[in-house]
């Protein structure tokens, strides 16, 4: 059967691709379609050879009917990326990505995409923004299923490296409303990740709110920081074995923007590893350091080996008789695989959970612009070593998941492979 | 020697590394210890007392504790300085004459030895020459980190080139003939630096200086000449001959000394633009044993940045708040007027206005001890007092559209941010530099206009745009009047090596600070031409 072509693909790669991307950037701010045809044509001409036909047709359509091309691109922009790789826009949109999700049999993580935040109003109005989309979700999902992404930064305008402290009393403070409502009503929330530099500052936040609410507040750890398994370690110790401690394992997704930190400090060392297979090996670590300690892991990815590999953590971590859970798999709306993978798992009985990025209240997609560029370039290249999953390697994929044994047989495996626990 | 690496800017210190934030606290403890003592004049290695003294002060605090001399009861004082009499200048002269030619003999390898020691200790002490900076001119941790790694950056790009600089270059040749250019030192320098950058830009002088073979008769800034002291220290501890660093500290009278002394070759200034002008009037005045005086002046600012229509929203918000707010806005570099292409009722303009108010209202001031400040007080009661008038008399013109409360926490000489947007672009306070967190908004119909009005002032020092197109990018490169141009990033933080610092009209005299070719102005270029025939013959 003809399936409409991904396009994804139509985006050509290396600097044609970087130059379109600078277009969709710019194009967001401007109001007049002349200027923004103009604009078109003149960031993307050096590359009209690497062009695929329908950017030639663009740019056509740019240089003789502006205002149809500006419409055009609008409508394309808004149904081929945001509509792609954004969950919701607004009240309407969040209930349709909850019922829609809920009726694939996956759960929901619901994060409120914005520009960065530069003033305390701002700071405030996320917060603001969360409470209203807490009390939306209440009305069309169960509360305990609720879960929510925080991004630390966005909590307070002035935070910095050099005072760490302060700042994460000013978010752990701007956040208290927003975890007590949640645990109030049995939901969570994920304190995330982001650059490196805010590490200290999302360690201590969490640790002032994990005290006080518990599990309500969940960790995000990366696994490409070079410093991981050593916040592994200051995570096992500040855990508490009757509330443990989650928390979402991810690969990390500001590698690009790590090493041109670094290259900018004169660094010569990044603070994330350069090679794929060193943080492959460190996320498989975590995996495991973080079950044998009895921390609740849920894996971030949808790389099929990495969710093997957690299936297969747990079977040797209860068969040598540890108490830890079964991971859940959590994954980003818009992403290759996503649906395939997350219905197999579904399937099979795993959790899994759809990582959403929203604009909450409805607003303008420029407000989600940083979390699409980043999608985008990593959907269309290499540039990221994080991708994985396209083409055939995603026949294989599914293939290997479907190996991936059922939830209800885990107690039998588990009992037939029982060993002493001081082997481990 | 060791192998001669490519120069690499010093790594910018981690602070999400816990030791070093503890050693920041531990170094500000150490230092607050410290407050109070005298730092002596320095000649010839042997340190001297004079009969007329001043202090130094932390602007950002009062305390009453401290109060031995009734001079200012309120303030806590970093440190007493004694003013160089004639006489010390005078001998601080002889003795630099007197060591030029053992100096130069030295060769540049032992030279280039003694300083990168002097950088090495400027390692060691980094987190000590940060808390000076943190108290006696009120820098934030990072902004004073910075400052000293660029300190250290000065001295290892520097020695580098001075390797190349004396090397022996040939000339158009003859069989019988040989020509070379080379160089010699001019002669001792008189480098007089400024309070906001007390150690970084007193390093730039005395290391070019030093490297070329030239002593230094350094004269740090009133208000921050313990930071000075602690950058001389760093040189004579690595074992540079004491004869060749005179420390003399005070007020224009010094300066003024220094500038007509006979013994002096060239003279490396940064200040006001006033106190260039008549600098350069005072040495081309007085020419001494070494001819006419040399004279490289960095000089002020009124900086613009455009922001066109394609801008992105919050990297420009955040890039501009830098740009302006960063240390107060007391750097030449510093942001004054920004330029927006098109009405204010259109999007960018608007949505980057209210972005930039708001963000305005939300900078923390405070003591910068505490690394949550990373805003805080004016250098002193004179700066205190002149951005005051300035606001005031701005306001006869128009009122601002945000003005945080004027303050003084603590009692220190905190000055919110304020912002004016309605200021006719002509007036003559417009083209003057304020220097304190003053931001005047303007609008332009197009980039072209932009432009002409980010050109309509006396300087030309940096300046910027913020767009995403290539074009617009390439037609302010190609007309902002500016020694530093910058595309999409904020318009201070030059760095060593990367960003060659300096501007030209009123801001200074082209030339640039942090590249090789800056050791140009401390060396006389020489042609060597050797006969080699005798009598129709060619003699090797």
């Amino acid at each position: 059967m003809w399936k409409f072509p991904d396009p994804i693909g139509w985006i050509p790669p290396g600097d044609a691709g970087q130059a379109l991307m600078r277009f969709i950037i710019a194009s967001l701010n401007l109001e007049d379609a002349q200027k923004t045809a103009h604009i078109f044509r003149e960031i993307l001409e050096p590359y009209k050879n690497n062009l695929g036909w329908h950017f030639k047709c663009l740019m056509l359509l740019a240089k003789f009917f502006p205002h149809g091309f500006n419409a055009l691109f609008r409508i394309g922009t808004s149904l081929f990326f945001e509509k792609r790789f954004m969950a919701a826009n607004g009240d309407t949109g969040i209930v349709l990505a909850v019922s829609r999700t809920s009726r694939q049999g996956l759960k929901t993580n619901f994060d409120i995409l914005g520009e960065a935040v530069t003033s305390e109003k701002q700071a405030e109005r996320y917060v603001q923004s969360y409470l209203a989309l807490i009390r939306q979700l209440i009305t069309c999902m169960p509360p305990h299923e609720i879960s929510i992404s925080l991004k630390p930064s966005a909590f307070y305008s002035q935070i910095q490296a050099a005072a760490p402290e302060h700042s994460a009393e000013v978010i752990a403070k701007r956040l208290e409303p927003i975890i007590a409502l949640l645990k109030k009503i049995g939901g969570h929330a994920y304190l995330d990740a982001e650059e490196s530099e805010m590490l200290e500052v999302q360690k201590l936040v969490f640790k002032i709110l994990y005290l006080k609410y518990g599990s309500a507040v969940r960790f995000v750890l990366q696994a490409y920081l070079k410093s991981s398994f050593h916040t592994l370690k200051w995570l096992v110790s500040i855990n508490n074995p009757d509330d443990p401690i989650h928390f979402r394992l991810v690969r990390g997704a500001y590698w690009d923007h790590e090493c041109m930190r670094a290259e900018r400090l004169n660094w010569d060392e990044t603070p994330v590893y350069t090679d794929k297979d060193e943080t492959d090996l460190m996320y498989h670590t975590l995996i495991w350091q973080g079950m044998r300690h009895g921390l609740v892991v849920n894996l971030g990815t949808h790389n099929i080996i990495s969710i093997a590999n957690s299936i297969n953590s747990y079977i040797s971590m209860r068969a040598w008789g540890f108490e830890c859970s079964i991971p859940e798999f959590q994954m980003l709306h818009g992403m290759p695989g996503v649906k395939e993978f997350g219905k197999i798992l579904c399937q099979k009985g795993y959790s899994v959970r759809i990582y959403s990025p929203v604009i909450y209240p409805e607003g303008e997609t420029r407000e989600g612009m940083a979390y699409l560029v980043r999608r985008i370039l990593e959907n269309q290249s290499q540039m990221s070593f994080l991708v994985q999953h396209s083409g055939t390697k995603m026949r294989e994929a599914v293939g290997i998941l479907q190996k991936i044994p059922a939830r209800k047989d885990l107690p039998d495996i588990i009992k037939q492979i029982r060993i002493p626990k001081e082997a481990a | 020697m060791n192998t001669l690496h490519e120069f690499k800017n010093e790594p910018h210190l981690d602070w999400t590394n816990e030791e070093n934030r503890n050693a920041m606290r531990n170094a500000l403890q150490r230092v607050k210890g410290e407050f109070g003592k005298s730092y002596l004049i320095i000649i010839d290695g042997e340190w001297s007392l004079a009969k007329k003294s001043f202090y130094s002060f932390d602007p950002a605090t009062c305390n009453p504790r401290i109060n031995p001399h009734g001079f200012d009861p309120t303030r806590d004082i970093i440190g007493i300085a004694y003013t160089a009499g004639p006489n010390d200048i005078d001998r601080a002269v002889r003795v630099a004459e007197k060591i030029i030619t053992e100096w130069r003999k030295l060769g540049v390898e032992k030279r280039a030895e003694l300083l990168w020691r002097a950088a090495q200790i400027m390692r060691e002490r980094k987190f000590e020459l940060a808390a000076w900076l943190v108290y006696e001119v009120s820098k934030s941790w990072d902004e004073a980190i910075s400052e000293v790694e660029e300190a250290i950056d000065f001295i290892e790009l520097y020695v580098r080139e001075s390797y190349f600089f004396f090397g022996e270059f040939p000339t158009a040749s003859l069989k019988s003939e040989e020509n070379i250019l080379t160089a010699v030192p001019r002669g001792p320098t008189a480098a007089i630096s400024t309070w906001n950058f007390p150690i970084a830009l007193a390093v730039e002088k005395i290391a070019a200086s030093l490297v070329c073979g030239c002593p230094v008769l350094f004269k740090p800034a009133e208000q921050a000449f313990v930071c000075g002291w602690m950058a001389v220290k760093c040189f004579l501890d690595a074992g540079v001959p004491p004869e060749l660093i005179a420390y003399l500290p005070g007020g224009d009278e010094v300066g003024k000394a220094l500038v007509t002394s006979r013994g002096i070759a060239q003279i490396a200034f940064t200040g006001s633009v006033e106190a260039g002008i008549a600098i350069n009037l005072s040495a081309a005045q007085t020419p001494g044993k070494f001819g006419i005086k040399g004279f490289e002046p960095e000089l002020g600012g009124n900086n613009a940045v455009i922001v066109c229509p394609s801008a992105v929203h919050d990297s420009a918000i955040r890039d501009i708040l830098h740009s302006k707010f960063g240390f107060n806005g007391q750097k030449c570099s510093a942001l004054q007027r920004l330029i927006f292409v098109g009405s204010p009722l259109d999007c960018t303009p608007r949505k980057i206005c209210e972005g930039v108010i708001e963000a305005a209202k939300s900078l923390e001031y405070g003591h910068p001890e505490n690394p949550a400040y990373r805003h805080t007080s004016l250098i002193d009661n004179d700066a205190y007092k002149k951005v005051l008038e300035r606001i005031e008399a701005l306001k006869c013109y128009a009122n601002p559209c945000y003005e945080q409360m004027l303050k003084k926490v603590d009692r220190g000489y905190f000055v919110g941010p304020i912002i004016f947007d309605k200021i006719p672009p002509h007036l003559g306070f417009v083209q003057e530099e304020i220097f304190g967190p003053v931001l005047m908004i303007f609008y332009a119909r197009s980039l072209e206009d932009a432009v002409l009005l980010a050109n309509s002032t006396p300087n030309a020092l940096t300046g910027g745009v913020f767009t995403e197109l290539e074009s617009e990018i390439e037609y302010a490169k190609q007309n902002i009047d500016v020694g530093n141009f910058y595309a999409n990033r904020p318009i201070t933080g030059a760095m060593v090596g990367r960003q060659p610092f300096g501007g030209f009209k009123f801001s200074g005299n082209g030339k640039k600070v942090g590249c090789p070719e800056r050791l140009n102005f401390f060396l006389n270029q020489k042609t060597v031409t050797i006969n080699r025939e005798r009598y129709g013959a060619l003699l090797k």
